[in-house]
């Protein structure tokens, strides 16, 4: 197993192919950090910016980030490409997933809503480059976002930043695939009708 | 909606699930056969489609605006706190992994291994004769004659100290509440 996994790694670098997550998370588990930090590297963007839209904050996104990859580090061996539903990618928006809901856990819901609605409409304001009203555009999704119930923010941006499939989203939140719909459902048609 | 897309409550979930193309092949062509027979359903997809693309380019004008997410820093220091919980939390992790090895063994087990150690121990210990056993077995015992009346007269001893100490600590007690008592009448009369 392992020397067709080197095999795997060697022929991917040779050909010029990126190495898939699964080979990366095998190496990982190995003791591999190089392997780690190009899957750091590979879902930095996507993961932030979850984690920015769901917390409303970019030092929480941060430290939920570093968080979520700690744990990566401590449960790697329990990860199982070949079994795990929607492969690393889903493994990770999960345990993500889970550090936001710890996150609201440990604060009151309604503080930290209050303090995500201020963040946004203390924003900067337009750029110099920008449109007026493209501008209010951008503020006002921002409050539109901040109004949307942390469960329908959730599955509205693991769509959106992980890409991922509603029945992957049902398993990574742990509902019925009909209550992930739902929730889609309802946070478009509300950020639509805020929008406007 | 058609038997086949019973396990959908409602319209809105089947379409959610027909744009996304999640949908079997089967469930996909009935779905298609009802909307070309149904105008209102028809209506209710592309009204659904047109929302979902305007979200979708809305958050993507945000994440626009807002700029990239600075990576290369945020990678920097994720990695770097990867590479202490390396160093750091790596024993305890092993030791972890130890523990969880010794709780598969069942209880019994690990009692009847205790049992035995305990008397490899005392068998190897009687046989280089550093204890000794009661008469009758290998060694000599050692008894230690005691005194009933000593004892007797010990414990009379504790009790009259403890009864006498009970006592006094209840009569402090008492005449601290008394002059509690006192000073809050005069606190008042006054």
């Amino acid at each position: 197993m392992e020397k067709m996994l080197a095999s795997a790694v060697r022929v991917a670098a040779g050909q010029g192919e990126s190495v898939s997550d699964e080979v990366l998370a095998q190496r990982l588990r190995q003791g591999d950090m190089a392997a780690g930090e190009e899957l750091v590297r590979r879902y930095c963007q996507p993961l932030m910016r979850y984690l920015r839209r769901v917390t409303g904050s970019d030092e929480v996104a941060e430290d939920l980030h570093q968080q979520t990859w700690l744990s990566v580090l401590q449960h790697i061996a329990r990860f199982d490409g070949s079994c795990s539903s929607g492969g690393f990618k889903s493994w990770l928006f999960r345990i993500a997933t889970n550090k936001v809901t710890d996150f609201w856990r440990s604060r009151t819901r309604e503080r930290t809503a209050m303090e995500g609605l201020m963040r946004v409409t203390e924003s900067a304001g337009p750029d110099a480059g920008s449109g007026i009203e493209a501008q209010e555009q951008i503020e006002k999704l921002k409050r539109a976002i901040a109004q949307l119930p942390e469960n329908q923010r959730e599955v509205l941006f693991l769509r959106q930043y992980a890409n991922m499939k509603f029945t992957e989203i049902a398993q990574v939140l742990g509902c019925p695939l009909n209550t992930a719909l739902g929730r889609m459902h309802k946070a478009v048609l509300k950020l639509r009708q805020l929008m406007e | 909606m058609s038997g086949m897309l019973e396990r959908f409550e409602n319209s809105e979930a089947v379409l959610l699930m027909y744009l996304a193309g999640e949908l079997s092949e089967e469930e996909r062509l009935t779905v298609e056969r009802m909307l070309a027979a149904d105008a209102s359903l028809r209506a209710a997809m592309e009204e659904l489609r047109a929302a979902l693309e305007a979200v979708s380019d809305a958050i993507g004008r945000l994440d626009a605006a807002e700029g990239p997410v600075p990576a290369e820093a945020v990678i920097r220091r994720t990695v770097r706190r990867m590479r202490q919980y390396r160093v750091v939390e790596q024993p305890v992790a092993t030791a972890a992994r130890r523990q969880f090895v010794l709780a598969r063994w069942p209880v019994w087990a690990r009692a009847a291994a205790g049992v035995a150690a305990v008397i490899v121990v005392a068998l190897g210990l009687w046989g280089v004769g550093l204890i000794d056993f009661p008469p009758g077995g290998h060694g000599q015992t050692e008894v230690v004659e005691t005194s009933d009346d000593s004892s007797a007269i010990l414990a009379a001893k504790l009790e009259k100290s403890f009864a006498e100490e009970s006592t006094s600590l209840e009569r402090a007690e008492l005449e601290a509440h008394a002059i509690r008592e006192e000073d809050w009448f005069f606190r008042h009369m006054n």
